[in-house]
């Protein structure tokens, strides 16, 4: 290991409710992420309630159409150790800049059919304005410094790599 | 000295593989002397937008590998 390099590990300081065990739980779910997935993260947060606000961000593949041929699916790869690395740090921003109660991601991994979500970002914080602006931070971060690849499988099995513009 | 090379995405379409392991008669080599040996032996990779991250973090063309150092070439990100 670099000495250069900054690897920040999980440490036992305590930490505000929703946010223990961070760093530990893996933020890749295999697949779409399901309405229920959704649902029940939702639920979770019932006995919260210094909660006021939450907002949620979800993602889903598009079917877009590049050079005529119709996208079908995306099989989503990561670089999974950097990439929980970057989602742990960026967690970790997002709570120094944010009052926020608590807050999660989800990606998907492996193969997600059009119409399918494939990111699930949850910001909770007990007053509404800090959560639009978390959420927007979160995602903006999420899509520049997590190491995830989109392979985008046309109806025709044929494919190209993903870039987020 | 012995690195890790980790392919991802388009990348491992080109090299044909996730991973391999580099020996180097040198102690230390900065990225960029790295990337020139790579694109040597991969030659669509010079052709190729591209970043590196070094032990996984984001390395710049100085940064100096060192032994036993995990090297991954890494292709636009497309999370979301």
């Amino acid at each position: 290991m670099s000495d250069k390099q900054t690897n920040i590990l999980p440490v036992s300081a305590p930490s505000p409710s929703g946010r223990a065990g961070v760093g530990k739980k893996s933020s890749f779910i295999q697949g779409e992420i399901t309405s229920e997935f959704i649902g029940n993260s939702i639920a979770k947060h019932q006995s919260k309630t210094t909660i006021g606000a939450h907002n949620i961000f979800l993602g889903q593949v598009r079917a877009d159409v590049i050079e005529g041929k119709t996208v079908a699916a995306i099989e989503y790869t990561a670089y999974e150790e950097m990439a929980e690395q970057s989602f742990y740090e960026i967690r970790e921003a997002a709570f120094a800049k944010f009052d926020l109660t608590c807050l999660h991601i989800y990606h998907s991994l492996g193969l997600v059919k059009t119409g399918e979500i494939c990111l699930f970002v949850f910001v909770s914080a007990p007053r509404r304005k800090v959560v639009y602006e978390a959420l927007e931070f979160l995602v903006e971060a999420i899509k520049e410094k997590a190491p995830v690849f989109g392979k985008e499988i046309f109806e025709d099995e044929s494919y190209t790599w993903k870039k987020n513009t | 000295m012995k690195i890790a090379l980790k392919y991802f995405g388009l990348l491992a379409d080109i090299t044909n593989k996730k991973e391999e392991f580099f020996l180097l008669e040198e102690s230390t080599i900065a990225v960029s002397l790295l990337k020139s040996k790579v694109e040597n032996t991969y030659q669509e990779l010079k052709n190729t937008n591209y970043a590196i991250a070094v032990n996984q973090a984001m390395a710049s063309l100085d940064y100096i590998v060192k032994d036993q150092d995990v090297v991954a070439f890494l292709p636009p990100f497309a999370g979301g």
